[in-house]
């Protein structure tokens, strides 16, 4: 994935109010993130446990000198846990100030797509609620589930001070 | 080199802000010792600066009012006026208000009203000696500014001089008038001192061979200025944020230097293995003096208390003055800016609450005059600030008696002496309301422990009725770095950092009581410790259940101990702190997280943050 050619596309799009998310799986769902907010891909390595903290904040991990808490969204959305194979990933995004982890199955591409094509999500009562949820976006074949970066920690128990 | 305007008056501000220091502290030396030449000259050096800074930069009241100051300072130093206490008072006033025309300036606000001070410096020049100008004359005033240049000219050839303003004129002038002419050498050494808005340019190579002394931050002002002190190593302005980022990119690189020697340690050739220690060497060494880059003196931190206990004493109709010792000593940047306002509560209590009046002192014995001593020493690798004051010191009725007034302890209680002194820390008990009737300031001694604590660091309080009262903070030589114990719980490692740790034992069977079926305590040598089972604490699957399988850690947090289980002791070491809460929160009992050797993560436990002592301190409330 280059980021000189991310860019001049992204330009081209501008135009026609177009935006890129790069989509990732979940349990058999595909969910996709504003591309702006994603720092760098990893691969899964097991983390140090944060005690006395949320179910679904993992740990922390040392990202280059930094200490970066990972979120996990099966855990988040109340999806089964699996044991993360290989393929699992952290997409490490920033968020304010802030830098995170979000533990996902795999990730899947970058696409774009314009504003114009987002539909608002229909409330279906899933943990990963309204709230999280950008709305939902037709791509190809099938839907991808756009998130809400900044929602994501809204959610969150503790007080995050969101510089967004 | 481009050079904004800006940069150079905020290197203007800077520097002069130091020297209005330095004016402050030779003019209470001279309140205090009388005046010497050296000092007066000190202080004139200062105002002369100043004088010809603001003058180039364009801050013409400055200037002006620096003029007067320095016309009667020059007097002083003449000894056409003789330097009595009016004449000090009113140097000390002419030194405040020169703080407020600067802020003045540096805010672009319109300048206080300078005049009543003129004309009062011009009373005592005309009246003290030969008349001298009064009326800011530019012109003269250039052809000042232009001598100084020339002088300077001919001194910065010198090679290993430090920068200070008259470089700042010789720049300012180099593109304005071209009859100033700086010698080769003053472009790279006036270089220096703009380093924070300009990337670092590499110090003149001469002066940069044997450790040069930079310190952490463009506004933190370093050592005095070498108008002061031409003996002064070289000094080189670096913004803190540079810094941080080389020690957390060396705290990577000993992180890959273990795992190299680890990888080596299994494969290696002879060649490999010399290589891989000569590394290890380098990269502890590199560590070290990165480190040590954020480390100043408390000098300066000192600096600014005698002023307040002089100011303060006058206030309160006392005589009090401030004695200082250690101030060499060495602390982190960011703990001595963490220790102001701690500090200067402090040496406010000592000295409105503490010290007596002067009728009081007298009739209970004492000199008329009273001291608080400001001392700073190493103490294995902690720092220890001490404040003491021969004052009336603590009163324990008058304390228990408020205390049980608040419901904090009930008559029957047997309290210690420790136990009565950690009540003036309880929220809402302020010093003020106990031991005098003077109203206290706001900030109740709670808010210094806070403070202490955050800095990892730790305050007790001794005293004796009738003689004093000391204040012991036990600090950490810098908050970067924690010598620490790390200890196995479960399958997880934690870090407990060293200054908290009083020792460790492997329990006997009976060295264990329950207390009412429920809480557990050590008897450890006939004192009683409350203990608890960290693999309970952080919620991780153990093993060991029974104490006498695994280690007890005794910690304390100021005067409250209590005793941990852990599975093992793994190691110790310094690990470099690093903080959760820039991309997370806080975590309850976790101070902060590492990364180890392997570059994994480990948590340091925060020990005062520990239910168990949280709880050793709620026992008075309990009690009542």
């Amino acid at each position: 994935m280059s980021t000189t050619t991310l860019e001049a596309s992204g330009t081209k799009a501008q135009a026609d109010d177009a935006s890129q998310f790069l989509t990732f799986r979940l349990a058999g769902e595909e969910y996709g993130l504003d591309i702006l907010t994603v720092q760098e891909i990893r691969g899964f390595v097991p983390s140090t446990r944060l005690p006395n903290s949320p179910e679904h904040v993992t740990g922390v991990l040392n990202l280059r000198g930094t200490i970066v808490p990972l979120y996990d969204l099966r855990k988040m959305f109340q999806l089964p846990e699996i044991e993360y194979d290989q393929f699992a990933a952290i997409v490490v995004v920033t968020i304010g100030t802030r830098v995170i982890g979000l533990v996902v199955d795999r990730v899947s591409e970058v696409i774009t797509a314009s504003t114009g094509d987002i539909q608002p999500s229909p409330n279906v009562g899933a943990a990963a609620d309204q709230i999280c949820i950008r709305g939902i976006l037709r791509h190809e074949e099938h839907l991808v589930i756009l998130l809400d970066a900044v929602s994501l920690l809204k959610n969150d128990d503790l007080d995050l001070a969101l510089a967004a | 080199m481009g050079f904004e305007t800006n940069d150079l008056a905020q290197l203007f501000f800077e520097e002069s802000d130091e020297f209005v220091e330095l004016m402050e502290t030779s003019l209470l030396k001279v309140e205090q010792d009388g005046a010497d030449t050296e000092t007066l000259n000190a202080i004139f050096r200062c105002a002369h600066s100043i004088k010809g800074g603001s003058g180039s930069m364009g801050f013409s009241e400055v200037a002006m009012f620096t003029h007067g100051l320095e016309t009667l300072l020059d007097n002083l130093r003449n000894g056409h006026v003789i330097a009595d206490d009016d004449i000090t008072a009113l140097l000390i006033e002419c030194a405040d208000h020169l703080k407020d025309l600067l802020d003045a300036a540096r805010a672009s606000k319109p300048y206080p009203n300078s005049s009543p001070l003129m004309t009062r410096l011009e009373i005592i020049i005309d009246g003290g000696g030969p008349p001298q100008e009064e009326e800011f004359d530019e012109d003269k005033f250039r052809a000042e500014i232009a001598a100084l240049l020339a002088e300077e000219e001919g001194k910065s050839a010198e090679p290993a001089k430090v920068a200070d303003f008259s470089d700042l004129d010789a720049l300012m002038d180099e593109p304005v008038e071209a009859a100033a002419v700086a010698a080769p050498a003053a472009a790279p050494v006036a270089a220096a001192p703009v380093a924070p808005v300009v990337e670092t340019v590499a110090a003149p190579a001469p002066s940069a061979a044997p450790g040069p002394v930079a310190t952490a931050s463009a506004a933190e002002p370093s050592k005095r200025p070498a108008a002061a002190d031409k003996t002064e190593s070289q000094i080189l302005r670096i913004s803190a944020d540079k810094v941080d980022r080389l020690i957390n990119l060396v705290g990577e690189l000993v992180i890959h230097q273990s795992m190299l020697v680890d990888a080596a340690g299994t494969t290696a050739s002879p060649q490999m293995a010399a290589a891989v220690s000569a590394i290890s060497q380098a990269t502890r060494e590199l560590q070290e003096r990165v480190l040590a880059v954020r480390m100043l003196p408390v000098k300066q931190l000192f600096g600014r208390f005698p002023r307040i206990v002089r100011d303060l004493g006058r206030a309160c109709g006392k005589h009090c003055t401030l004695e200082t010792s250690g101030e060499e000593t060495e602390l982190d940047k960011m703990v001595i800016e963490g220790l102001v306002d701690p500090l200067t509560h402090l040496i406010r209590n000592s000295v409105d609450h503490g010290i007596e009046t002067p009728e009081d002192r007298i009739a209970a014995g004492k000199p008329e005059s009273g001291t608080v001593w400001l001392r700073a020493r190493h103490e294995s690798g902690s720092i220890i600030l001490e404040i003491v004051d021969d004052g009336k010191g603590l009163d324990k009725e008058k304390i228990v008696k408020k205390a049980i007034e608040k419901g904090l302890a009930s008559p029957e209680d047997q309290l210690s002496d420790e136990a009565i002194y950690a009540m003036i820390y309880q929220p809402g008990f302020s010093t003020a309301a106990v031991v005098s009737d003077v109203s206290g300031r706001g900030v109740g001694m709670d808010i210094v422990v806070q403070a202490i604590r955050g800095l990892g660091g730790a305050i007790t309080v001794t005293s004796k009725l009738g003689h004093g009262t000391t204040f012991r903070l036990k600090l950490p030589l810098t908050m970067a770095i924690v010598e620490g114990l790390t200890v196995r719980v479960g399958k997880e490692l934690y870090v407990l950092p060293l200054t908290n740790i009083v020792e460790c034992i492997k329990p006997g069977a009976d060295d264990i009581h329950t207390i009412a079926g429920q809480g557990e305590v050590l008897n450890l040598r006939g004192t009683v410790l409350p203990v608890t089972r960290l693999h309970t604490v952080f919620g991780v699957p153990s093993d060991i259940t029974e104490y006498q399988d695994g280690v007890l850690v005794i910690v304390e947090d100021g005067a409250k101990k209590a005793a941990l289980l852990v599975d093992e002791l793994v190691g110790q070491n310094q690990v470099v702190v690093k903080s959760l809460e820039t991309n997370y929160g806080n975590v309850e009992a976790v101070a902060g997280a590492t990364i180890l050797g392997d570059g994994k993560v480990a948590l340091i436990i925060d020990v005062a943050g520990l239910s168990i002592l949280r709880q050793a301190s709620a026992q008075y409330a309990a009690a009542a």
